[in-house]
């Protein structure tokens, strides 16, 4: 439980606060420094170890960080082409709906034991399992929408995934929620902060929800719906211009919030921070759960460069044979821990 | 020999000749074993290049290579040696070169757009009037630039094609055991 | 063997290789789906693949080739017989010196020209050097279908070292011209039997990461192992050459039964699987450039001192080109080079170029421009198995098995 010290009622703080947690840290503007670095991090790490440069020429002088700034204000000036035949409605806001369903969660996430985040609910990690359920839907319109068979049997192909892998990691999540004894973010963090971290507490658990993490942002090997040289981009094969760079954006957004959930429930969270003043709280433990999330992030991205893809039925079987057993197998396992920590 | 039963009767007699240097190496293609090892040592093998890079691309045009002296770039023929026997202009497989008439003698002009650069023209040239250069990345601006005058093929190909912005520092490629190519300055 | 009818050949093999795939549907409708991966794919290459899909299981494949022919056998006939050499390494860019040295030797039987023994190692050197970059290539290929990145820059990356030194040899990175009739064009400098071997050791290293990284993958072998399996019978019924059907476990190689150049004196081995899957192609691959490594390295051993162009040929050099020869080992062409005249007749010539055997068929009617020139390249008659390996199989295996096939549009269509 939170030892709220900013309430409801403290109105200017509070609205400092919630500014600065939605378009600071660590919502869009932390968003949008880890994503540029993330992306350029990945081509880099995947240039160094084939053998060639990466990114480099756009500064030169900071090996090639600023690609990606490059990147999105040549996708800003594109030519936004509609094609003639698409379902408009459903074009132009398929993927904007999904990077908003994405996004939201920000809100509802704390970063700190002494002040509530922008919205707070008691059972806050149900809450964000609930919305980030919803965004994989509107891939699947997209996919649709756009009167081209690639994306629709990319779209397909997002549909059996997601049914195959969410399953498991709200099952996962879930039994780590049963063995904290408590549905909200804090009590987490205030279970593991008494005994281990989640992830020593119930490593099958914090494999399942990895893979499933892996899956759900698209890295490969999982990289099934957008797969290249099968379908030219999957659901998003039409679009060009910003929503071409909104399209890409997408993956890394999710992988960013779910990274920031699996580093709460399984990592500690803002750990080692016990005690402090609300100020100096919540800089730290906000730097603190960025660093665990980005270091889960570049570890996702590193397997860009060590696997290949996997083929859709072959993912399917993995996550209802392999994965949906390990999960049933946590949720036991944290039931006889359950009992034991009493 | 795994199926031999209905050979070739020319294969057949063959091997009654005696070429029997039919040695046939039987690949076994391995089992599936462990997976958790196999995946440990793929991303242990990506994660020690990422540690120890080994670049083998140059970072042109900053750098540029100097290739080995018998690369075959852009040449220019000295016209006092030419005899205008036409044998360049018979033998270009591209009909890059042709003869144009000057003081009476008859001289090669060439089309680096249709030049592919194969040097039957240099080599069939029996008084040796071709000079050879290693110039090789050259852009034009207009495409009738390509086709050069008499005046611009007896001089050197850098005096007449546009100069480049850029210039890098020249390095030398050699062969090396650990990296594959290693990039060496010169000068 | 029977030669191949044609409508009870092609509906035993339907029988045998259309998997219970007979949903009766046969046009586009509510359950089957036409998918065109067409030319403008990123996993399609210079061709079309028709493919009739239900649900995710293929039922029906067609392969589209021609989007790069460019007549080279009829641009020859208007050609002198020296001017086809770089026209006919155009179509297979990745291994050009095995179909110059088939031409060569064609045009070579026609004229009765013998080639000095230094000139047959040299060729070999070079033909081997370009078939190591070949299956580097196809399994560079290979490696981006199934979408892992790092193969395929490690592929390319390897190939570049084999590249430079051919440069070494040649002076041209990948059209090097460099067999002519009689012999070859330049010796091969000092420094050179230096940078192969370093060369060659640096791949053998890099052979022992890639299998960590790409053959022993997990992943790599779930897509590959029984995906496309190709059954002797069959192989051998529809006529596909090269690694695909050494993969099988049919030895058939053209450098053990009908050697040429300096195959007869060296001491080399052919591998052969017998799975026939794409997991087996793949490897065979691997083997072959461990067997190309071998041959380099003896032919290096063994070369002979010695001419490198034909007596009958040196001795029309004028005396510059002589004094040339003499201090440069660089030879000239004499003019007879350009207006050659072989005596009436017809050549034939077979090489085992990187993706199977190329055969060379010239037909001269004693003028300077061949009457008739007809080759047939490897992936020309691999193209066949498009139709017969993919029906059965999931969309995603389309190009798992079109990389391990190691197909290559430019070298079919000529």
């Amino acid at each position: 439980m939170m030892a709220v010290v900013i309430g409801p009622f403290e109105i200017p703080g509070r609205l400092i606060y919630d500014f600065l947690h939605i378009f600071i840290l660590p919502g869009f503007g932390a968003v949008l420094v880890l994503v540029i670095l993330i992306i350029w991090a990945e081509r880099k790490m995947a240039g160094l170890i084939q053998l060639r440069y990466g990114p480099l020429h756009v500064s030169r002088r900071f090996g090639g960080i600023l690609q990606l700034v490059a990147d999105l204000i040549r996708y800003s000036f594109q030519e936004f082409i509609v094609p003639r035949n698409v379902d408009r409605i459903a074009y132009l806001t398929g993927p904007a709906l999904a990077l908003i369903f994405s996004i939201i969660p920000v809100a509802f996430i704390p970063v700190t034991p002494y002040v509530e985040p922008p919205i707070y609910i008691s059972s806050n990690i149900l809450v964000v399992l609930a919305l980030l359920s919803i965004a994989p839907i509107f891939i699947i319109v997209t996919g649709y929408a756009s009167d081209n068979k690639f994306a629709f049997i990319g779209s397909l192909r997002e549909a059996f995934l997601m049914i195959s892998y969410e399953i498991p990691f709200i099952i996962s999540i879930l039994s780590m929620a049963l063995l904290y004894r408590s549905l909200d973010m804090s009590g987490a963090v205030d279970f593991q902060a008494r005994y281990l971290p989640g992830i020593l507490l119930n490593p099958s658990a914090a494999l399942v929800a990895y893979i499933a993490i892996i899956r759900i942002t698209g890295r490969f090997p999982f990289e099934i719906s957008e797969a290249e040289s099968e379908l030219v981009m999957g659901p998003y094969t039409e679009y060009s211009g910003l929503m071409y760079g909104v399209s890409m954006g997408i993956g890394y957004i999710k992988l960013y919030i779910y990274s920031m959930l699996f580093s709460i429930v399984f990592l500690g969270g803002w750990l080692p921070l016990v005690s402090g003043d609300p100020v100096s709280s919540y800089l730290i433990g906000g730097l603190i759960i960025l660093i665990k999330t980005s270091i889960l992030m570049l570890i996702s991205v590193f397997l860009r460069s060590v696997y290949p893809r996997y083929r859709v039925d072959q993912a399917i079987r993995l996550g209802w044979s392999q994965i949906f057993f390990l999960s049933i197998v946590s949720m036991i396992w944290s039931l006889a821990l359950s009992y034991v920590l009493r | 020999m795994s199926s031999r039963e209905d050979l070739d009767p020319r294969i057949k007699e063959l091997i009654n000749k005696g070429v029997d240097k039919v040695r046939v190496l039987n690949v076994k293609t391995p089992p599936p074993s462990r997976s958790v090892q196999r995946n440990i040592d793929a991303l242990a093998t990506g994660f020690r290049y990422l540690t120890k890079p080994m670049r083998m691309t140059i970072d042109y045009p900053y750098k540029d290579i100097e290739y080995p002296d018998r690369y075959r770039g852009m040449f220019r023929v000295d016209a006092d040696k030419c005899i205008g026997c036409s044998l360049c202009d018979v033998v270009c497989p591209a009909d890059a070169i042709r003869l144009v008439l000057r003081d009476k003698k008859k001289v090669p002009t060439i089309n680096w757009g249709r030049c592919i650069f194969c040097y039957y023209c240099v080599d069939i040239c029996p008084v040796e009037a071709f000079e050879t250069y290693k110039i090789h990345d050259v852009a034009f601006y207009r495409f009738e630039d390509m086709l050069t005058t008499l005046e611009e093929f007896t001089k050197r190909p850098d005096e007449y094609v546009p100069p480049r912005k850029i210039v890098g520092k020249k390095f030398r490629v050699v062969i090396d055991e650990n990296r594959g190519l290693r990039y060496e300055a010169i000068g | 063997m029977e030669v191949a009818g044609s409508q009870d050949i092609t509906q035993e093999l339907s029988k045998e290789m259309f998997r219970a795939v007979e949903t009766g549907i046969k046009e586009e409708g509510e359950r089957l789906i036409e998918l065109q991966i067409g030319p403008a794919h990123p996993g399609s290459g210079h061709m079309r693949i028709l493919a009739w899909v239900d649900g995710d299981v293929v039922v029906r494949c067609d392969p589209d080739i021609g989007f790069v022919h460019r007549t080279i056998e009829k641009l020859s006939e208007n050609r002198a017989y020296i001017k086809t050499i770089p026209l006919v390494e155009r179509p297979s860019l990745l291994d050009t010196t095995p179909m110059t040295i088939g031409y060569v030797n064609a045009v070579e039987k026609l004229m009765g020209v013998d080639v000095p023994p230094r000139a047959k190692y040299l060729r070999t050197i070079l033909a081997e050097i370009t078939r190591i970059a070949s299956h580097f290539y196809g399994i560079g290929i290979l490696a981006i279908f199934l979408g892992h990145s790092t193969g395929f820059m490690w592929a390319f990356g390897d190939r570049e070292v084999m590249i430079e030194l051919a440069t070494m040899l040649t002076g041209a990175r990948i059209t090097y011209a460099y067999a002519i009739p009689g012999g070859v064009r330049r010796d091969m400098p000092q420094s050179f039997p230096d940078a192969v071997e370093k060369g060659l050791r640096y791949i053998e290293k890099r052979l022992k990461d890639w299998e960590k990284i790409f053959l022993n993958n997990p992943v790599v072998e779930r897509r590959l192992r029984d995906v496309g399996i190709l059954k002797p019978n069959v192989a051998r019924m529809l006529g596909v050459t090269g690694p695909n059907v050494r993969a099988s476990g049919i030895d058939y190689d053209v450098r053990m039964v009908e050697p040429y150049e300096a195959y007869d004196e060296i001491d080399f081995m052919i591998p052969v699987a017998e799975e026939g899957d794409s997991y087996a192609r793949g490897l065979i691959r691997f083997k072959e450039i461990e067997q190309s490594i071998n041959i380099i390295r003896q032919a290096i051993k063994k070369i002979p001192d010695g001419e490198i162009i034909s007596p009958q040929i040196s001795r029309l050099f004028n005396p510059l080109m002589k004094k040339i020869y003499a201090e440069q080992r660089r030879v000239k062409l004499p003019s007879l080079m350009a207006t050659l005249k072989p005596p009436k007749g017809e050549a034939m010539a077979r090489v085992e170029a990187g993706r199977g055997e190329a055969l060379f068929h010239v037909v001269s009617d004693g003028s300077t421009n061949p009457y008739r020139f007809r080759f047939v390249t490897p992936s020309f008659r691999n193209v066949i198995l498009f139709k017969y390996l993919i029906p059965g199989h999931r969309v995603a295996d389309i190009p798992a098995i079109y990389g391990s096939l190691d197909y290559f549009p430019p070298e079919a269509d000529r």
